[in-house]
Protein backbone atom coordinates (compact mmCIF):
# COMPACT_ATOMS: atom_id res chain seq x y z
CA UNK A 1 0.00 0.00 0.00
CA UNK A 2 1.13 3.24 -0.87
CA UNK A 3 -0.22 6.46 1.40
CA UNK A 4 -1.15 9.65 0.75
CA UNK A 5 -1.30 12.58 2.32
CA UNK A 6 -2.92 16.05 1.39
CA UNK A 7 -3.21 19.27 3.47
CA UNK A 8 -3.75 23.25 2.56
CA UNK A 9 -1.65 24.68 5.79
CA UNK A 10 -3.46 27.71 5.13
CA UNK A 11 0.34 28.96 5.84
CA UNK A 12 0.18 27.82 9.64
CA UNK A 13 3.15 26.46 11.09
CA UNK A 14 2.06 22.74 11.74
CA UNK A 15 5.28 21.25 12.33
CA UNK A 16 4.42 19.02 15.34
CA UNK A 17 0.89 17.86 13.91
CA UNK A 18 2.62 17.31 10.34
CA UNK A 19 4.85 15.10 12.42
CA UNK A 20 2.17 13.57 14.27
CA UNK A 21 0.16 12.21 11.57
CA UNK A 22 2.97 11.26 9.23
CA UNK A 23 3.65 9.01 11.81
CA UNK A 24 0.42 7.96 12.86
CA UNK A 25 -0.59 7.00 9.40
CA UNK A 26 2.75 5.58 7.94
CA UNK A 27 2.57 8.58 5.07
CA UNK A 28 4.65 8.10 2.04
CA UNK A 29 4.05 10.56 -0.13
CA UNK A 30 2.88 13.87 1.68
CA UNK A 31 1.47 16.58 -0.61
CA UNK A 32 0.89 20.44 0.70
CA UNK A 33 -0.44 23.51 -0.57
CA UNK A 34 0.26 27.01 1.03
CA UNK A 35 2.71 25.65 2.46
CA UNK A 36 5.06 28.30 4.87
CA UNK A 37 7.22 25.88 6.57
CA UNK A 38 10.83 25.83 5.53
CA UNK A 39 12.56 22.73 4.30
CA UNK A 40 14.74 22.48 7.31
CA UNK A 41 11.96 22.89 9.80
CA UNK A 42 10.25 20.40 8.00
CA UNK A 43 12.43 17.64 7.39
CA UNK A 44 13.56 17.95 10.91
CA UNK A 45 10.16 17.61 12.36
CA UNK A 46 9.07 14.81 9.81
CA UNK A 47 12.57 12.40 10.21
CA UNK A 48 11.85 13.62 14.52
CA UNK A 49 10.97 9.74 14.97
CA UNK A 50 14.15 8.71 13.29
CA UNK A 51 12.84 5.79 11.67
CA UNK A 52 12.01 6.48 7.78
CA UNK A 53 13.84 9.36 6.19
CA UNK A 54 11.11 11.88 4.31
CA UNK A 55 12.92 13.91 1.56
CA UNK A 56 11.74 16.85 -0.30
CA UNK A 57 11.02 16.14 -3.75
CA UNK A 58 11.06 19.54 -5.52
CA UNK A 59 7.81 20.49 -6.44
CA UNK A 60 5.98 24.12 -7.28
CA UNK A 61 7.36 27.27 -5.77
CA UNK A 62 3.74 28.64 -6.32
CA UNK A 63 0.94 28.49 -4.49
CA UNK A 64 2.86 27.05 -1.94
CA UNK A 65 2.77 23.63 -3.19
CA UNK A 66 5.50 21.35 -1.40
CA UNK A 67 5.68 17.53 -1.81
CA UNK A 68 7.60 15.52 1.06
CA UNK A 69 8.64 11.45 0.42
CA UNK A 70 9.80 8.49 2.26
CA UNK A 71 9.98 7.19 -1.35
CA UNK A 72 13.45 7.59 -2.73
CA UNK A 73 13.22 10.66 -5.21
CA UNK A 74 14.35 8.24 -8.09
CA UNK A 75 11.16 7.10 -7.78
CA UNK A 76 9.63 10.54 -9.23
CA UNK A 77 9.95 10.64 -12.49
CA UNK A 78 10.77 13.95 -14.49
CA UNK A 79 8.02 16.83 -14.52
CA UNK A 80 5.82 16.58 -17.34
CA UNK A 81 3.41 19.42 -17.41
CA UNK A 82 3.89 22.34 -15.15
CA UNK A 83 1.50 25.64 -14.95
CA UNK A 84 1.17 28.30 -12.08
CA UNK A 85 -1.57 26.06 -10.39
CA UNK A 86 -0.25 22.04 -10.81
CA UNK A 87 2.48 20.18 -11.58
CA UNK A 88 2.07 16.23 -13.12
CA UNK A 89 4.38 13.69 -12.56
CA UNK A 90 4.82 10.54 -12.52
CA UNK A 91 5.45 8.46 -9.11
CA UNK A 92 6.83 4.31 -9.16
CA UNK A 93 6.86 3.36 -5.55
CA UNK A 94 9.46 1.30 -5.00
CA UNK A 95 7.69 -2.35 -6.06
CA UNK A 96 5.29 -1.11 -7.57
CA UNK A 97 3.39 0.30 -10.72
CA UNK A 98 3.79 3.11 -12.37
CA UNK A 99 1.27 5.95 -11.80
CA UNK A 100 0.84 10.09 -12.87
CA UNK A 101 0.55 12.43 -10.08
CA UNK A 102 -1.18 15.34 -10.88
CA UNK A 103 -0.83 17.96 -7.86
CA UNK A 104 -2.85 21.01 -7.64
CA UNK A 105 -3.99 24.15 -5.91
CA UNK A 106 -6.18 26.09 -8.25
CA UNK A 107 -7.56 29.61 -8.18
CA UNK A 108 -9.40 30.30 -5.05
CA UNK A 109 -12.98 31.55 -5.13
CA UNK A 110 -11.75 34.82 -3.84
CA UNK A 111 -9.86 35.79 -7.27
CA UNK A 112 -11.36 33.96 -10.26
CA UNK A 113 -15.37 33.74 -10.16
CA UNK A 114 -16.41 30.18 -10.83
CA UNK A 115 -16.92 30.47 -14.83
CA UNK A 116 -12.93 31.84 -14.90
CA UNK A 117 -12.21 28.87 -12.75
CA UNK A 118 -13.94 26.30 -15.01
CA UNK A 119 -12.08 27.42 -18.24
CA UNK A 120 -8.93 26.58 -15.97
CA UNK A 121 -10.12 23.68 -15.53
CA UNK A 122 -10.33 22.71 -19.96
CA UNK A 123 -6.29 23.31 -19.52
CA UNK A 124 -5.51 21.48 -16.33
CA UNK A 125 -8.24 18.63 -18.00
CA UNK A 126 -5.65 18.77 -21.35
CA UNK A 127 -2.52 18.99 -19.61
CA UNK A 128 -3.57 15.57 -17.50
CA UNK A 129 -3.87 13.97 -20.67
CA UNK A 130 -1.27 14.86 -22.49
CA UNK A 131 0.67 13.80 -19.55
CA UNK A 132 -0.46 10.46 -19.61
CA UNK A 133 0.43 10.11 -23.44
CA UNK A 134 4.09 10.96 -22.48
CA UNK A 135 4.04 8.78 -19.55
CA UNK A 136 2.33 6.10 -21.19
CA UNK A 137 -0.16 4.91 -18.78
CA UNK A 138 -3.69 6.69 -17.51
CA UNK A 139 -3.66 5.49 -14.19
CA UNK A 140 -4.04 9.04 -13.07
CA UNK A 141 -4.33 10.50 -9.89
CA UNK A 142 -5.21 14.13 -9.12
CA UNK A 143 -4.92 15.49 -5.32
CA UNK A 144 -4.93 19.19 -3.84
CA UNK A 145 -7.49 22.13 -3.14
CA UNK A 146 -9.81 22.34 -6.43
CA UNK A 147 -11.24 25.41 -4.95
CA UNK A 148 -14.21 23.77 -6.90
CA UNK A 149 -16.83 21.45 -5.43
CA UNK A 150 -17.76 17.77 -6.66
CA UNK A 151 -20.87 18.98 -8.42
CA UNK A 152 -19.51 22.01 -10.17
CA UNK A 153 -19.35 22.27 -13.73
CA UNK A 154 -15.55 22.47 -14.21
CA UNK A 155 -15.32 18.73 -12.35
CA UNK A 156 -18.47 17.50 -13.76
CA UNK A 157 -17.96 18.89 -17.80
CA UNK A 158 -16.77 16.12 -20.09
CA UNK A 159 -14.05 18.72 -21.47
CA UNK A 160 -13.06 19.52 -18.06
CA UNK A 161 -12.27 16.99 -15.31
CA UNK A 162 -15.24 14.46 -16.00
CA UNK A 163 -15.50 12.78 -12.27
CA UNK A 164 -18.54 11.41 -11.49
CA UNK A 165 -19.57 9.62 -8.14
CA UNK A 166 -20.52 6.33 -8.74
CA UNK A 167 -17.54 3.75 -9.64
CA UNK A 168 -19.18 1.04 -11.33
CA UNK A 169 -20.44 4.15 -13.86
CA UNK A 170 -17.63 5.83 -14.68
CA UNK A 171 -15.90 1.81 -15.38
CA UNK A 172 -19.18 1.31 -17.51
CA UNK A 173 -19.30 4.59 -19.06
CA UNK A 174 -15.45 5.54 -19.64
CA UNK A 175 -14.54 6.63 -22.44
CA UNK A 176 -17.71 9.23 -22.85
CA UNK A 177 -18.31 9.81 -26.48
CA UNK A 178 -19.99 12.44 -28.09
CA UNK A 179 -21.04 13.48 -31.84
CA UNK A 180 -21.71 10.94 -34.83
CA UNK A 181 -19.94 11.96 -37.69
CA UNK A 182 -17.07 12.99 -35.71
CA UNK A 183 -16.60 10.76 -32.48
CA UNK A 184 -14.83 12.56 -29.68
CA UNK A 185 -13.93 10.58 -26.71
CA UNK A 186 -13.61 12.13 -23.57
CA UNK A 187 -11.63 10.08 -20.37
CA UNK A 188 -13.71 10.04 -17.03
CA UNK A 189 -12.23 10.32 -13.50
CA UNK A 190 -13.98 8.03 -10.33
CA UNK A 191 -14.82 11.18 -8.01
CA UNK A 192 -14.90 9.11 -3.98
CA UNK A 193 -15.26 12.93 -2.29
CA UNK A 194 -18.92 12.95 -3.01
CA UNK A 195 -19.46 10.25 -0.56
CA UNK A 196 -17.78 12.44 1.95
CA UNK A 197 -20.35 15.31 1.72
CA UNK A 198 -23.23 15.93 4.52
CA UNK A 199 -23.44 14.31 8.30
CA UNK A 200 -23.86 10.35 8.28
CA UNK A 201 -19.73 10.68 8.41
CA UNK A 202 -18.20 13.39 9.93
CA UNK A 203 -16.73 15.72 9.01
CA UNK A 204 -19.37 17.19 6.28
CA UNK A 205 -16.56 18.36 4.22
CA UNK A 206 -12.97 20.09 4.14
CA UNK A 207 -13.67 23.21 3.96
CA UNK A 208 -16.08 25.80 5.52
CA UNK A 209 -16.71 29.27 4.50
CA UNK A 210 -19.53 31.37 5.83
CA UNK A 211 -18.31 35.01 4.97
CA UNK A 212 -19.65 36.35 1.57
CA UNK A 213 -23.49 35.89 2.33
CA UNK A 214 -24.74 34.73 -0.93
CA UNK A 215 -28.22 33.68 -1.25
CA UNK A 216 -26.86 30.06 -2.66
CA UNK A 217 -24.54 28.81 -0.81
CA UNK A 218 -23.60 25.22 0.47
CA UNK A 219 -21.25 26.43 3.70
CA UNK A 220 -19.91 22.90 4.01
CA UNK A 221 -17.55 22.70 0.66
CA UNK A 222 -15.09 19.81 -0.74
CA UNK A 223 -12.07 21.91 -2.46
CA UNK A 224 -9.86 19.39 -1.46
CA UNK A 225 -10.42 16.29 -3.84
CA UNK A 226 -8.87 12.74 -4.63
CA UNK A 227 -10.07 11.76 -8.34
CA UNK A 228 -9.01 8.24 -9.64
CA UNK A 229 -9.02 7.22 -13.24
CA UNK A 230 -10.62 3.58 -14.01
CA UNK A 231 -7.38 2.04 -14.39
CA UNK A 232 -6.75 2.45 -10.76
CA UNK A 233 -10.25 1.56 -9.34
CA UNK A 234 -9.30 -1.70 -8.71
CA UNK A 235 -6.82 -0.79 -6.24
CA UNK A 236 -8.62 1.98 -4.23
CA UNK A 237 -11.04 1.20 -1.70
CA UNK A 238 -13.43 3.76 -0.63
CA UNK A 239 -12.84 2.45 3.24
CA UNK A 240 -9.17 3.77 2.29
CA UNK A 241 -10.00 7.77 1.77
CA UNK A 242 -10.63 9.61 5.15
CA UNK A 243 -11.00 13.41 5.72
CA UNK A 244 -8.96 13.59 9.39
CA UNK A 245 -10.46 15.80 12.17
CA UNK A 246 -7.04 14.72 14.16
CA UNK A 247 -3.85 13.33 14.61
CA UNK A 248 -4.29 11.61 17.73
CA UNK A 249 -3.13 14.45 20.25
CA UNK A 250 -5.12 17.83 19.37
CA UNK A 251 -8.14 18.67 17.22
CA UNK A 252 -8.50 20.00 14.22
CA UNK A 253 -12.22 21.16 14.25
CA UNK A 254 -14.12 23.14 16.80
CA UNK A 255 -16.73 21.72 18.76
CA UNK A 256 -19.54 22.47 16.01
CA UNK A 257 -17.31 20.24 13.42
CA UNK A 258 -16.17 23.04 11.87
CA UNK A 259 -12.65 23.29 11.09
CA UNK A 260 -10.01 25.22 13.36
CA UNK A 261 -8.88 27.61 11.39
CA UNK A 262 -7.73 30.34 13.97
CA UNK A 263 -5.52 27.55 15.24
CA UNK A 264 -4.78 24.87 12.27
CA UNK A 265 -5.90 25.53 9.02
CA UNK A 266 -9.44 26.30 7.54
CA UNK A 267 -9.01 23.09 5.69
CA UNK A 268 -8.61 19.70 6.32
CA UNK A 269 -6.67 17.31 5.25
CA UNK A 270 -7.50 14.44 3.35
CA UNK A 271 -5.50 10.89 3.71
CA UNK A 272 -6.08 8.15 1.45
CA UNK A 273 -3.89 4.91 -0.06
CA UNK A 274 -3.77 3.11 -3.12
CA UNK A 275 -2.65 -0.61 -3.75
CA UNK A 276 0.37 0.22 -6.36
CA UNK A 277 1.84 -2.96 -5.53
CA UNK A 278 3.11 -5.11 -8.81
CA UNK A 279 0.83 -8.24 -9.62
CA UNK A 280 2.10 -11.27 -10.61
CA UNK A 281 0.86 -12.05 -14.35
CA UNK A 282 -0.53 -15.24 -14.59
CA UNK A 283 -0.05 -17.36 -18.28
CA UNK A 284 -3.11 -18.73 -19.17
CA UNK B 1 -11.34 -0.67 49.82
CA UNK B 2 -8.73 -0.07 47.28
CA UNK B 3 -6.09 2.20 48.32
CA UNK B 4 -6.68 6.02 47.21
CA UNK B 5 -2.91 6.81 46.04
CA UNK B 6 -3.66 10.52 44.82
CA UNK B 7 -3.03 13.63 46.98
CA UNK B 8 -5.40 16.30 48.36
CA UNK B 9 -6.47 18.63 45.72
CA UNK B 10 -7.03 22.33 45.92
CA UNK B 11 -10.58 23.45 44.37
CA UNK B 12 -10.25 24.37 41.00
CA UNK B 13 -11.29 28.34 42.00
CA UNK B 14 -8.58 28.48 44.30
CA UNK B 15 -5.83 28.05 41.83
CA UNK B 16 -4.41 30.86 40.17
CA UNK B 17 -5.03 30.36 36.21
CA UNK B 18 -4.80 32.73 33.71
CA UNK B 19 -8.56 31.42 32.33
CA UNK B 20 -9.95 32.41 35.48
CA UNK B 21 -8.76 36.14 35.08
CA UNK B 22 -9.81 36.18 31.43
CA UNK B 23 -13.34 34.61 32.93
CA UNK B 24 -13.14 37.81 35.06
CA UNK B 25 -12.32 40.28 32.78
CA UNK B 26 -15.46 39.16 30.75
CA UNK B 27 -17.68 39.57 33.24
CA UNK B 28 -16.61 43.01 33.63
CA UNK B 29 -17.10 43.76 30.43
CA UNK B 30 -20.50 42.69 30.23
CA UNK B 31 -21.47 44.59 33.15
CA UNK B 32 -19.30 47.32 32.03
CA UNK B 33 -21.16 47.48 28.72
CA UNK B 34 -24.60 46.54 30.00
CA UNK B 35 -24.46 43.46 28.29
CA UNK B 36 -24.34 45.31 25.20
CA UNK B 37 -20.59 43.63 24.18
CA UNK B 38 -19.85 40.09 25.96
CA UNK B 39 -16.96 38.09 25.78
CA UNK B 40 -16.07 34.63 24.77
CA UNK B 41 -13.33 32.12 25.54
CA UNK B 42 -12.66 29.96 22.73
CA UNK B 43 -10.66 27.07 23.99
CA UNK B 44 -8.78 24.38 21.83
CA UNK B 45 -5.57 22.48 21.73
CA UNK B 46 -2.05 24.36 20.03
CA UNK B 47 -0.32 22.20 17.50
CA UNK B 48 2.51 21.25 20.35
CA UNK B 49 -0.41 19.58 22.50
CA UNK B 50 -0.54 23.27 24.66
CA UNK B 51 -3.83 25.23 25.52
CA UNK B 52 -5.36 27.89 23.44
CA UNK B 53 -7.60 30.23 24.31
CA UNK B 54 -9.21 33.11 22.12
CA UNK B 55 -10.86 35.80 23.68
CA UNK B 56 -13.77 36.96 21.45
CA UNK B 57 -15.68 40.12 21.23
CA UNK B 58 -19.44 39.85 20.29
CA UNK B 59 -22.72 41.02 20.82
CA UNK B 60 -26.30 39.54 20.88
CA UNK B 61 -27.35 42.34 18.75
CA UNK B 62 -25.12 41.55 15.78
CA UNK B 63 -25.62 38.05 15.17
CA UNK B 64 -22.45 35.52 14.89
CA UNK B 65 -20.50 38.59 14.44
CA UNK B 66 -17.28 38.02 16.20
CA UNK B 67 -13.73 40.18 16.93
CA UNK B 68 -10.93 38.07 18.07
CA UNK B 69 -9.26 40.75 20.42
CA UNK B 70 -6.05 38.03 21.86
CA UNK B 71 -5.77 34.62 22.27
CA UNK B 72 -3.36 32.89 24.50
CA UNK B 73 -1.18 29.95 24.12
CA UNK B 74 0.51 28.30 27.79
CA UNK B 75 1.12 24.90 28.61
CA UNK B 76 -0.31 22.82 31.43
CA UNK B 77 1.35 24.38 34.07
CA UNK B 78 0.02 27.52 33.07
CA UNK B 79 3.65 29.30 32.62
CA UNK B 80 5.41 30.89 29.93
CA UNK B 81 2.08 32.15 28.95
CA UNK B 82 2.10 34.31 25.28
CA UNK B 83 -0.68 36.74 24.80
CA UNK B 84 -0.63 37.26 21.07
CA UNK B 85 -3.09 40.49 19.87
CA UNK B 86 -2.97 42.89 16.74
CA UNK B 87 -0.10 45.01 18.54
CA UNK B 88 2.03 41.77 18.61
CA UNK B 89 3.08 39.23 21.43
CA UNK B 90 4.16 39.02 24.67
CA UNK B 91 5.11 36.21 27.14
CA UNK B 92 4.69 35.99 30.55
CA UNK B 93 6.40 34.05 33.20
CA UNK B 94 3.80 34.66 36.03
CA UNK B 95 0.23 35.58 36.63
CA UNK B 96 1.40 38.99 37.71
CA UNK B 97 3.04 39.57 34.84
CA UNK B 98 0.01 37.89 32.50
CA UNK B 99 -1.88 40.39 34.20
CA UNK B 100 -0.07 43.39 33.36
CA UNK B 101 -0.01 41.90 29.59
CA UNK B 102 -3.32 41.92 29.47
CA UNK B 103 -4.40 44.84 30.86
CA UNK B 104 -1.98 46.54 28.56
CA UNK B 105 -4.10 45.12 26.12
CA UNK B 106 -7.38 46.08 27.26
CA UNK B 107 -6.37 49.14 28.07
CA UNK B 108 -5.54 50.21 24.63
CA UNK B 109 -6.80 52.60 21.95
CA UNK B 110 -7.71 50.07 19.82
CA UNK B 111 -9.52 47.81 22.41
CA UNK B 112 -11.46 51.28 23.48
CA UNK B 113 -12.19 51.94 19.91
CA UNK B 114 -13.31 48.16 19.01
CA UNK B 115 -15.87 48.49 22.27
CA UNK B 116 -17.46 51.55 21.60
CA UNK B 117 -17.99 50.52 17.75
CA UNK B 118 -19.81 47.49 18.85
CA UNK B 119 -21.55 49.29 21.59
CA UNK B 120 -22.60 51.87 18.87
CA UNK B 121 -23.68 49.31 16.24
CA UNK B 122 -25.33 47.20 18.62
CA UNK B 123 -27.08 50.14 19.97
CA UNK B 124 -28.40 51.28 16.62
CA UNK B 125 -29.19 48.00 15.39
CA UNK B 126 -31.37 47.38 18.37
CA UNK B 127 -33.34 50.52 17.55
CA UNK B 128 -34.36 49.49 14.29
CA UNK B 129 -35.25 46.18 16.10
CA UNK B 130 -37.47 48.10 18.03
CA UNK B 131 -39.20 50.51 15.61
CA UNK B 132 -39.66 47.64 13.11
Amino acid sequence: MATFLFWNLGERRLEPVLRRLTARHQIDVLMLAECAIPEDSMLDALNAEGQSTFRRVPALASRGLDLYSRFDQGCFGSVLKEADHYLIRTLTPPGGIEIVLAMAHLASPSHKNLRARHSRFIGFASDIRAAEKAAGNERTVVVGDLNVNPFDDALLDVRGLNALADRRTVQRKDPRRFGRLQVEEFRLFYNPMWSHFGDAVQPAGTYYYDKSNPEVDPLWNIFDQVLLRPGLLDRFRNKNLKILTTDGAVSFIWEDGRPNGDVYSDHLPIWFQLDLRRRARHAS
Amino acid sequence: MPADLWPDFQTPESINSPVFLLKEQAAKLQEKTKGLVLAGLRPASAPDGSFWVGFDLYSPALGEYTYRLFEVTYPVQFFPITLTSADGAETAQSLNGFQGALESVLRSPRTKQVVEAIMAQATALGAVEAGK
